[in-house]
């Protein structure tokens, strides 16, 4: 894996970080995790420019500001999942769904199927490495929570792939 | 099988992100040298994204296909397809996606599963393209730190030279350590995905080795450490993995920097943090105590909190210089809830410290909590905090000290008077103090108003008989009882049938064996207001303690996601334990619409949708019930959402 989620514990003083610096590090992996969640690398790109320039406007407000970022992407890749199921849901006929399709083999078709913090945990865990007290944060829930969607996912997944 | 299926998923991660950083640094697939591009914040990315991705996609992704040792036309010609949709739509998900379809075309899941000579190749070319873009972003971060940036990644690679076998799918270093500092101590834990030996060493600031030790990892890699005695200072964890079969060159050495600053509080948690993981692999999420309640008064502190499962509990109470004034070790309840209290604290402010443990020994389970609390004087709010998020139970040890829904108490004088202020901590008035360290009077009076209805439960801490009447706004008494409490003290009662108004009740109690002085009458005000929706989840509320005389932190379903669309609702949830979940949907006239009942898996969450919703706004009420019918153990939970036209 090239381009981790910085881990929540490992990020210490940082008080003198400027926006710039911040922005730099966090594009890369902000733009990526946004990717993966919502499946779609324009619209997570899109997401992330938008959570940034948020954070831009309250900039040493923050207290942990990947993990606010992180929080802000995954409230932003929500919203717009659950607005795109209704774009498409409205527009099944008119176009060809022109945005993600990670469908290629059994278990991408079945990530890219399963409910939205359902994927999100599975992106945190094995794509970011995050800790569940981190995916618990990001997702807003309880760590119990990721435990149980996480055990969810990997359920259906079970069931979605050959043996 | 688990462990495959994950080491499936990480493969899918990575396929996926191979390919966007193909998009992201346009270069020939078979390049093997290192590019000094750096990713400008990827503005610039975009840009190349614009211009190249229908020309770029192919040209990197195609000789990844072609380095494969197979050339069946039938799979390069599903992924050409998949390829030339990538490009129209500019989505390097596809591009991904097509890869794999050539892969799995190939090798089927034994491409992912590494058991073949095909499935090597295929993860060897796979491999090519993250070692790549994992070098690109080595050099990124070089980087950026050379432009002054004070970036700390989580996987610090120190020998980017070291000759990692590309072929292995294992990450080549020890992944995603997490540092937790205390004063003087550190604690991390990491994963190497498979078993290894790891070298563990502390460096400090001028490269002299503080400490070192050898770990074990677990059969799915995980391995923690900590040490203490560090003093203040800048130091470097140095990690180097072995693999645990004998197989070489699979693992750098990683460093990642630490500082002890040698301030206690901050992170004081972390010091009997341990690890997520314990010793047969299983993962806990780590909480401290949740739902605390701390009752100070007249040099007497009681708590009353839950755990996250079985745990023993050292409790010390540390006064304001930071001398322990007492301690003890208590043993939770089946439900890992537990009850303490000490008497003789002098007036002042103190913090208890509540440090849990597996009972079975099993670590990592619990973190250490902190609550501040203040014997006399004008007591500060401190544990019960009223919250009213159903949504967001507290988990997090900053936000773990709420949990008593409405808990009021009322000034030590107010037993003939009725008084709107509240105050969250039972304070007794001068003069008040009696020889026993008892409260004074009925503690932590938590009141549920429903439409017509309310319901109190408190505790008096010892056996006792609790005489209860309710008066109007007029001052005549509408309704009275006498209830005996349990052996801890623990009661509660309801009444029903009264008309919107303003009233207060009051709890008059009397100790159990007949000793005098033991307690005053403590007075309550309480509002009805007819409306059913504005405490609607109270009507349901009974108690917090069960018939067994066990205390529950009475919680709605938490992490509640309703997914609304297209007339069609799902809700996905979790409740405090094993429950039957009643779903209701009411219309914004009132209406009932549907209706359902769940129960609950082993972890106490539930799936549940329907469908057929007209446009319009909602409301979900979420009812559960323990299913061993103890009562008390769960709150009601409304949410409301809209179906879109």
């Amino acid at each position: 894996m090239s381009t981790k989620v910085p881990n929540t514990t490992l990020e210490l003083d940082r008080l003198d970080q400027t926006f710039d610096d911040f922005f730099s590090s966090a594009w890369p992996w902000a733009r990526r995790l946004a990717a993966f969640l919502v499946q779609d690398q324009t619209a997570g790109e899109d997401i992330a420019q938008q959570a940034l320039t948020k954070m831009a406007d309250g900039w040493g407000s923050h207290d942990n500001p990947e993990a606010y970022l992180r929080r802000s992407l995954t409230n932003a890749s929500n919203n717009w999942h659950r607005h795109n199921n209704v774009r498409r849901a409205k527009l099944p006929l008119l176009v060809e769904q022109d945005s993600v399709d990670f469908a290629a083999n059994e278990l991408a078709d079945a990530l890219a199927a399963l409910p939205f913090r359902q994927r999100a945990v599975l992106v945190f865990r094995y794509y970011a490495d995050l800790s569940e007290a981190d995916i618990a944060r990001a997702l807003d829930c309880a760590p119990g929570t990721v435990k149980s969607l996480a055990s969810r996912a990997l359920d259906t997944l079970s069931k979605e792939i050959p043996r | 099988m688990k462990n495959l299926l994950e080491d499936q998923i990480r493969q899918v991660f990575e396929l996926q992100e191979a390919a966007m950083t193909t998009i992201d640094d346009p270069k020939p697939a078979d390049e093997t040298s290192i590019s000094n591009t750096t990713d400008k914040a990827g503005l610039d990315d975009k840009a190349d994204l614009d211009d190249k991705a229908n020309v770029d996609d192919k040209a990197n992704v195609l000789p990844l296909l072609n380095a494969t040792s197979v050339s069946e036309s039938k799979w390069r010609g599903v992924a050409t397809d998949r390829l030339d949709r990538a490009s129209s739509a500019r989505s390097i998900m596809a591009i991904a996606a097509a890869v794999l379809v050539g892969l799995m075309a190939v090798g089927g899941l034994a491409a992912v599963n590494g058991s073949s000579d095909v499935a090597d190749s295929t993860v060897a070319a796979g491999d090519s393209a993250q070692d790549d873009s994992a070098q690109d972003n080595d050099a990124q971060a070089e980087s950026a730190q050379d432009d002054g940036a004070d970036q700390v990644d989580s996987a610090t690679v120190v020998q980017p030279a070291s000759d990692g076998d590309a072929s292995q799918s294992f990450p080549q270093r020890a992944a995603s350590v997490s540092i937790k500092v205390g004063a003087d101590s550190m604690a991390f834990k990491s994963v190497t995905y498979i078993p290894a030996v790891v070298d563990v060493s502390i460096v400090d600031s001028s490269g002299a080795e503080v400490t070192s030790t050898s770990i074990e990892t677990d059969e799915r890699g995980f391995f923690t450490w900590s040490t203490r005695g560090l003093a203040a200072g800048d130091y470097d964890l140095v990690l180097e993995p072995e693999a645990a079969d004998g197989s070489a060159d699979r693992f750098l050495v990683s460093k990642d920097p630490f500082t002890i600053d040698g301030q206690a509080v901050a992170n004081e948690e972390f010091d009997d943090y341990t690890v997520n993981v314990n010793e047969r692999g299983e993962v806990f999420p780590p909480s401290p105590p949740a739902g605390v309640y701390i009752n100070p008064g007249n040099g007497t502190v009681s708590v009353m909190a839950a755990t996250n499962g079985e745990t023993n509990v050292a409790i010390t109470v540390i006064d304001s210089a930071g001398a322990q004034v007492a301690s003890d070790s208590v043993a939770t309840d089946v439900g890992g809830s537990f009850r303490w209290s000490t008497s003789g604290l002098a007036s002042g402010t103190y913090t208890m410290v509540l440090t849990p443990t597996a009972k079975d020994g099993s670590t990592g389970r619990h973190l250490t909590g902190r609550h501040t609390f203040t014997i006399g004087g004008a007591a500060p709010a401190t544990a019960s905090t009223g919250s009213t998020d159903t949504d967001t139970p507290t988990t997090s040890p900053a936000t773990s000290t709420t949990i008593n829904r409405q808990t009021t108490t009322v000034p030590a004088d107010d037993s003939t008077k009725s008084d709107d202020s509240k105050t969250e901590d039972s304070v007794t008035k001068p003069g008040d103090k009696n020889e026993y360290g008892y409260p004074q009077k009925a503690g932590a009076v938590s009141i549920k108003t429903g439409t017509d209805s309310v319901s109190i439960k408190s505790t008096t801490y010892i056996p006792a008989v609790v005489a209860i009447a309710i008066v109007n706004s007029s001052g005549s008494q509408i309704s009275s009882a006498t209830v005996s409490t349990n052996s801890a003290g623990f009661f509660n009662w309801s009444a029903n049938g009264l008309a919107p108004g303003n009233y207060s009740f009051t709890l008059d109690p009397k100790a159990a064996d007949g000793t005098p002085g033991r307690f005053f009458a403590s007075t309550e005000p309480f509002t009805i207001d007819g409306q059913e929706v504005a405490n609607e989840e109270f009507d349901d509320y009974t108690v917090n303690v069960n018939e067994d005389g066990e205390v529950y932190p009475p919680s709605p379903p938490a992490g509640v996601y309703i997914n609304p669309g297209n007339g069609t609702v799902s809700v996905d949830a979790a409740t405090n334990g094993e429950a039957n979940v009643a779903i209701t949907i009411i219309d914004s006239a009132g209406t009932q619409v549907a209706s359902g009942n769940v129960a609950t898996d082993v972890w106490g969450s539930f799936r549940w949708s329907t469908s057929g919703l007209a446009s319009g706004t909602y409301t979900m009420v979420l009812t559960p019930t323990a299913k061993d019918g103890s009562t008390g153990r769960h709150l009601t939970g409304r949410h409301t959402f809209t179906i879109e036209g």
